[in-house]
């Protein structure tokens, strides 16, 4: 396995992946910009303006989660361990469900955005602002 | 306008109304059954990976075997149980949610 990722990074190739990235870290820009310049409440930003129908937010989950993470990881873990890579990614399928029937509903019509918002909004706040401090995970959006 | 009800009263009231109770509780009893089931097939999915091997790696057809299939079930019943609570949701939540945000608006326009 090591000599085989040795012999992938000759010059040319490295060249060729560099340049890809930077292409695609100028597309990611420009279309940032473009969107910069209509956003301009919270919930522009946060939740583009309500205005994303149910599939198109669904769509874009989906890139979520189809990320490195899946390209790079799970192919990888398979690479290397058969079966039980396979059975590693079913996990993170299975745990979708938990975000969106125990988590998503129950945050949908509170109007915040992020985790945090959304138990400093149902909870009294001083308490909770020092655990939640320490817990960079409740910081991921509630993407809803 | 001076005796209408501030707005957290106002919350606080369609908390306690019986419509509210009736759409919270269809949501759980939605939800938590839902939840328990999916938990239990992937958790037997899991176990018969782990100490049932030789039923887990029978083949069925070419080189697929039952431990693959199994893997696919776990995706096809996670799409099904998706559709399903967005059918629930749009024909049994949503009206009743709509109606208490109907009402909730209406003095105030």
């Amino acid at each position: 396995m090591i000599s085989l990722a040795a012999e992938a990074t000759t010059s040319t190739s490295r060249t060729l992946t560099i340049t890809l990235f930077l292409i695609f870290v100028a597309i990611t820009l420009a279309i940032t910009i473009w969107a910069s310049r209509q956003t301009k409440t919270a919930t522009d930003f946060y939740a583009g303006g309500r205005q994303f129908s149910g599939f198109q937010n669904g769509l874009a989950i989906g890139g979520d989660y189809m990320s490195a993470a899946s390209f790079l990881g799970i192919a990888g873990l398979i690479a290397l361990y058969g079966y039980d890579g396979f059975l590693y990614s079913i996990g993170f399928l299975v745990a979708w469900l938990v975000a969106l029937l125990l988590v998503a509903e129950f945050l949908r019509n509170s109007g915040r955005y992020t985790m945090a918002d959304v138990l400093a909004f149902r909870m009294r706040q001083r308490p909770l602002f020092v655990p939640l401090l320490r817990s960079p995970r409740l910081w991921f959006r509630s993407s809803t | 306008m001076t005796t209408e009800a501030t707005p957290s009263e106002k919350y606080l009231e369609v908390q306690r109304s019986e419509e509210f109770a009736g759409l919270r509780r269809k949501l759980r009893n939605f939800v938590f059954p839902m939840t328990v089931a999916f938990f239990l097939w992937y958790a037997l999915y899991v176990l018969l990976s782990a100490y049932a091997r030789g039923f887990m790696s029978a083949k069925i057809v070419g080189h697929i075997n039952v431990a693959l299939l199994f893997g696919l079930l776990q995706f096809v019943s996670t799409f099904l149980i998706a559709w399903y609570y967005s059918r629930y949701a749009a024909k049994e939540l949503d009206p009743i949610a709509d109606k208490i945000n109907a009402d909730l608006k209406e003095p105030r326009s």
